[in-house]
């Protein structure tokens, strides 16, 4: 019995060493693809390109959607933000999804909107109803006021059908924007308009950064380690990660604080799928399995330049609750679209990137946990001993490690986003940090919203508590 | 080899790893933010040089200036970059005496040979730099890369055209377009668009000559662009265009043209689109064209084309009749008050209106 045992904890611990050498080296090759693929993006940028872009009447309109719900802090600061972006063309349609708090009122005293009406497209279903229209004196800002449906997609499909523009952006209701974010995630749309079916644009956490008015005065690290570790997550899985998928067409997620789609192939697959929890990736694979299906030749960009600054959470819970959200809905996601695993039909989405996500995303936080059961229970029944188990611990979180210094690495050569020394201290230390404590809770918080998903328990989007930027004009933005 | 020896040595290599690529980022850093300060440096010596130049050139005393900048070699600041900066900012003689130091320090010239190299970096730059500088003699080697394999270096081939800006580019570009070659390596419409209307009028020949070109391409960039150029003598091909064209694009086109023209005789062949058309936005680009020429004789076909079954025709119609004033906002408060399709429509654009011009909505919503 104990020969048995003895060959199972040291064969499982072999296995997940084997699984996270696997992980990381991918995950490096990815990040290197990346890395290449920004040099030359790089050394090809043209800023005549963008200013062209915005001097151009035929540049096609933007309608931007913002599903908002009980964001009363940040909206106005949101939406100002959206207004400053240099963009020919763009109206702003925000969908209030039954917030309890003051989200409209805000809005309706900052940019003085007036009850209107507007027809809609009847092309996509919507489940919350429409209680009322109302528009600013211009008629760039739209507000939906909707009965609460518990989705945001249902929120950005009702969104989507009171837009007017051949191209749909949707955001956070809390997110900061640049002001050429629009004109970088457009840029490929009209670079190859036969093609390019959705862009995407790099998310970085706003945490820490002053603002005025919506926009970014300086950029910083946020005060706090937590979210400091979620900037060098981000950083690895949400920039360089994106740009290495999306170098060969294989983008499965388009965060939904900042994408870009063309409207007409959103409606065709129905717009968002309002029950999932994860209607951000769900548009992105429903365009994937529909494209790939009609053997259409298309493409979905990742653009990497800094574009979208956003609110990680703060506190533990919170986190925890974003991540078990997130892993239930990937598992949704994998699931509805479990036809193209495997299948050479739907190219490397199918034979590539699909069982990817599903064995070194899905499946990991089992592996990581049993992993780290298995340990502990080794030593215990004497079965591995101090000095082995700690040299399995250095490789795996040692290669961690050293994956998250690449991606910093990278991101300090090519965007050079935050310039203290201090800052680039602080990534480093963070990347060592997050391996111990956070890496852990984290999988288990994504084992729990697996078993939530397996369960097929009802999870909705509801607020996320926010700390607030911190403004500097002094306007209440929290 | 013991297990425990592989981890050890894949420990180590991590450390390692991990510890050479932290200093060689802070290196790098130390170094980016030194070459940083010596570039601001150079730039301040450079720039008054350049900017006295400027200033005293038509005197005809700045021969001296004109040969420190002719000799300038810069460290970490090239001359060619301080330039590529400031050409775009100055017009006329000034532009000119810029470009004639880049002509007289071989830059020109090192530009045309560097677009015939092997590295598509090399040739982005190079043909970046004559259509910045606005150079002539670029033309052959910026119409020669809009075959290049290279996607973005196709796209800096059209925006040089469109800044050297003479009918000649105007014409390579479409003549280029039009090819068989276009197909191999096509080139999206938006650049050329821009390209287009950054040359203008010396545009217009090529332009209307190319409004019966094979390409669909090129006859819809033709006919978007005439329309913005606002070039009268295109209007009768831009009515055939929209009348004729098997193409959606090209009449979708030549309708948004035909708005813009806003010429009365364009009337009877948008209001056929609007009895004929098959393609929503087709037709709602009528009714907007209509709108725009806001000719009498367009009221009971728009009005017809507020009860269309497609929304976005019915919200087009119902905006193009605000255009007729008093007797447009009757019709529509008339639509309005009906429970049949168009209502819905008129009762929007009613409501935006009256909030845009600040008065009281006369129907209730």
């Amino acid at each position: 019995m104990r020969d048995f045992l003895e060959s199972a904890v040291i064969g499982f611990n072999s296995f997940v060493i084997i699984y996270f050498l696997a992980l990381n080296s991918l995950y490096l090759v990815i990040v290197l693809i990346a890395a290449r693929a920004q040099r030359r993006a790089q050394r090809m940028s043209s800023e005549t390109a963008l200013e062209d872009l915005f001097a151009n009447p035929l540049t096609p309109g933007v309608s931007v959607l913002v599903p908002a719900y009980n964001e009363e802090p940040s909206i106005v600061s949101s939406v100002h933000s959206i207004l400053d972006l240099r963009y020919p063309q763009l109206e702003v349609v925000i969908v209030d999804d039954g917030s309890t708090d003051g989200t409209f009122d805000v809005l309706q005293q900052e940019f003085e909107l007036q009850a209107s009406t507007r027809v809609a497209a009847g092309v996509v279903e919507t489940v919350g109803t429409v209680n009322s229209v109302h528009i600013s004196r211009d008629g760039q800002i739209v507000v939906i006021r909707k009965e609460n449906a518990r989705r945001r997609g249902d929120a950005l499909n009702v969104a989507l059908e009171y837009s007017r523009y051949p191209l749909v952006c949707m955001i956070d209701a809390d997110s900061v924007l640049e002001k050429d974010a629009l004109m970088h995630v457009v840029r490929p749309f009209v670079d190859d308009p036969e093609r390019v079916a959705a862009s995407g644009g790099a998310i970085r956490p706003i945490n820490g950064c002053p603002t005025e008015r919506g926009m970014i005065l300086e950029k910083r690290l946020p005060k706090a380690w937590a979210p400091r570790i979620q900037v060098v997550e981000y950083l690895r899985s949400f920039l360089l990660g994106r740009v290495g998928w999306s170098a060969f067409n294989g983008l499965m997620i388009i965060s939904g604080a900042f994408g870009l789609f063309r409207r007409d192939l959103v409606q065709q697959i129905g717009g968002m799928t309002a029950d999932s929890l994860a209607e951000d990736a769900d548009l992105v694979n429903g365009l994937h399995y529909r494209l790939r299906k009609e053997k259409q030749d298309y493409r979905i960009v990742f653009v990497p330049h800094p574009v979208c600054w956003t609110e990680v959470p703060e506190n533990l819970k919170i986190l925890s609750r974003q991540r078990r959200r997130w892993s239930h809905g990937l598992l949704e996601v994998l699931w509805r679209f479990r036809a193209m695993i495997a299948n050479p039909r739907y190219g490397r989405m199918g034979m590539l990137v699909l069982p990817y996500y599903l064995v070194f995303e899905l499946l990991t936080p089992i592996v990581e946990i049993l992993g780290l059961i298995c340990l502990p229970m080794g030593l215990a029944f004497g079965i591995l001993n101090w000095q082995a188990a700690v040299l399995y611990a250095l490789v795996a979180i040692g290669y961690g490690i050293l994956l998250s210094v690449v991606a910093i690495a990278v991101d300090d050569v090519s965007y050079k986003t935050y310039r203290r020394w201090k800052d680039l201290g602080i990534l480093l230390v963070a990347a060592f940090l997050e391996n111990f404590g956070f890496r852990q809770l984290h999988a288990f918080w994504r084992l729990r919203g697996l078993w939530s998903g397996i369960r097929g328990s009802n999870a909705a989007w509801g607020e996320m508590p926010r700390v607030g930027f911190k403004d500097t004009s002094g306007a209440a933005t929290n | 080899m013991t297990t425990a020896t592989v981890l050890l040595i894949a420990a180590t290599l991590n450390l390692v790893l991990i510890i050479a690529l932290s200093l060689s980022t802070a290196v790098w850093k130390a170094r980016r933010e030194r070459r940083a300060r010596r570039h601001e440096e150079e730039l301040a010596q450079l720039r008054p040089v350049m900017m006295r130049y400027l200033a005293t050139w038509e005197d005809g005393d700045a021969h001296d200036l004109a040969d420190i900048l002719i000799a300038y070699r810069g460290v970490t600041t090239s001359f060619e970059e301080l330039v590529a900066g400031l050409l775009p900012k100055l017009r006329g003689a000034d532009r000119s005496m810029l470009v004639d130091i880049l002509r007289r320090r071989g830059t020109i010239e090192d530009a045309r040979m560097g677009t015939l190299s092997r590295l598509p970096v090399r040739r982005y730059r190079a043909v970046e730099l004559l259509g910045a500088a606005g150079v002539s003699e670029g033309i052959p080697e910026a119409t020669r890369l809009l075959g290049d394999r290279n996607t973005d270096v196709r796209l800096a081939a059209v925006r040089a055209l469109g800044r050297i800006g003479t009918a000649e580019a105007a014409a390579g570009l479409l003549e280029h377009l039009d090819s068989e070659e276009a197909l191999k390596h096509p080139i999206p419409p938006h650049p050329v668009t821009m390209a287009l209307l950054r040359i203008g009028t010396d545009a217009t020949d090529a332009l209307v000559r190319s409004l019966e070109a094979d390409s669909v391409e090129v006859r819809t960039i033709c006919a978007e662009v005439l329309g913005v150029l606002g070039v009268y003598p295109a209007v009768s091909g831009l009515q055939v265009r929209a009348r004729v064209d098997p193409s959606v694009s090209v009449r979708l086109g030549a309708a948004h043209a035909l708005g813009r023209l806003s010429m009365p005789s364009s009337v009877d062949d948008l209001t056929a689109m609007l009895r004929t058309e098959e393609e929503v936005e087709v037709i709602a680009a009528a009714c907007t064209a209509l709108g725009r020429i806001a000719d009498p004789a367009s009221l009971p076909p728009l009005e017809q084309a507020v009860a269309h079954e497609h929304p976005t025709v019915r919200v087009a119609a119902a905006m193009a009749l605000v255009a007729f004033g008093d007797t447009g906002l009757d019709r529509l408060r008339e639509i309005a008050q009906q429970d049949a399709e168009g209502g819905d429509a008129a009762r929007e654009v009613l409501a935006r209106n009256s909030i845009a011009t600040n008065t009281t909505p006369l129907i209730s919503y």
